[in-house]
C-alpha cells in the first residue's frame, strides 16, 4: 500500500493501517532514538513517544516530502530534546576522549563490528545522526538536511570527520595488535 | 588500509543492537487510543461543567435582575419548570459538539 493510501486510512481511524505504518517505519526510528539515547527503557518509550507524535501531526502532512523523511524528522527532534532534557552534553568531535576496550580482535568481524558500533555510540549526537541517516537508512544529503535541519555543508563535513576519526582510531588500534602479536 | 576503510563502512552499513519487539505496534495504538479516551472524557466533562455553569449562572441573572419573575412561579414547580430548559441546553450542547467533530472530521479527510 502506498504511504498515501496509508494516511487516508489512518485519518479515517484504521487501526489496521496505523499498525502498518509503525511496522512499516519503527526501523527507522528505532536507528535514530536508538543511536541518540543511552538507556534502552527510554528508548523504547521514545519511540513509542514519536509514533505518537506522528500520529497526532498526520493531518497536517502535506506529503511535500517522503513521509520517511517526515518521520525521521519527529524522530530527530523527539530524541534530541530528550538528550537535551538528559543534560547529555552535545560536545565537539575534537573533545570526545574515545574508550577502547581490550578483547577485540581485528581478524573476526563481528568483533570489528561491534568495535566500530562502540566507536560510534562514542561519537557527539549530530555525528551519530549523520552517520546513521547516510549509512544506515540511505538518506541522501538534502534528507538529511531536512532531518535534521544543518546545512549541507555541516552534514557532509561531519561525515567526512567522523569517518577520518573512526579510521585513525582502528589504524591505531591495528597497529597496536600488530605489534602485540 | 583500504580494508579499514571498508570494514568501517560495513559496519555503519550494520543494524544496530536496539531494536523494538514484534508487540511495539500494539503498544503504541494501545497508547494513542487510550490518550483519544482520555482527551474525549476531558472534554465531556468540561461540556458538564459549562452546562452547569450556564444553568446556574442563568438562574442567577434571572434572579438578581428579574426577582418579580421568578416570585410569580409557584416555589414546587419552580425547579421542576428550570428541569426541561436545562435538558435542551444540555442536548443541544451535545448536537453542536458532535457535529463540530463530524465536520472537522471531514476536513481532516479532504487533506
Amino acid at each position: 500500500m502506498e504511504d498515501q493510501d496509508l494516511v487516508n486510512q489512518i485519518l479515517r481511524g484504521s487501526d489496521a493501517a496505523l499498525k502498518m505504518l509503525i511496522e512499516r517505519y519503527q526501523r527507522l526510528v528505532a536507528h535514530m532514538v536508538g543511536r541518540v539515547i543511552d538507556s534502552s527503557m527510554d528508548k523504547e518509550e521514545i519511540c513509542q513517544d514519536v509514533f505518537i507524535k506522528v500520529y497526532e501531526k498526520l493531518n497536517t502532512f502535506k506529503f511535500d516530502s517522503k513521509l520517511s523523511t517526515w518521520i525521521a524528522t519527529i524522530a530527530y527532534r523527539t530524541a534530541v530534546n530528550f538528550a537535551k532534557k538528559k543534560k547529555i552534553d552535545q560536545v565537539d568531535l575534537d573533545q570526545v576522549s574515545f574508550k577502547v576496550g581490550e578483547e577485540v580482535s581485528l581478524t573476526e568481524e563481528d568483533d570489528m563490528k561491534s568495535f566500530i558500533h562502540s566507536l560510534v555510540d562514542q561519537l557527539p549526537i549530530n555525528y551519530k545522526t549523520v552517520l546513521t541517516l547516510f549509512y544506515l537508512d540511505g538518506f541522501s544529503y538534502p534528507e538529511i538536511v531536512e532531518v535534521t535541519g544543518m546545512p549541507e555543508g555541516t552534514v557532509k563535513n561531519y561525515i567526512h570527520r567522523a569517518r577520518i576519526k573512526l579510521k585513525d582510531i582502528v589504524e591505531q588500534y591495528a597497529k597496536r595488535e600488530v605489534a602485540l602479536l | 588500509m583500504k580494508k579499514i576503510e571498508k570494514l568501517i563502512e560495513d559496519a555503519l552499513s550494520a543494524e544496530t543492537s536496539f531494536k523494538l519487539n514484534q508487540d511495539f505496534k500494539n503498544k503504541v495504538v494501545q497508547a494513542i487510543r487510550k490518550k483519544e479516551r482520555r482527551a474525549q472524557r476531558r472534554i465531556y466533562l468540561w461540556m458538564a461543567f459549562g452546562i452547569l455553569f450556564m444553568f446556574f449562572m442563568g438562574y442567577g441573572s434571572l434572579r438578581f435582575y428579574f426577582p418579580d419573575l421568578l416570585q410569580n412561579i409557584n416555589q414546587g414547580q419552580e425547579l421542576n419548570s428550570l428541569v426541561p430548559i436545562a435538558v435542551i441546553v444540555g442536548i443541544l450542547v451535545v448536537i453542536i459538539q458532535f457535529l463540530d467533530q463530524r465536520l472537522i472530521k471531514d476536513q481532516m479527510l479532504s487533506h
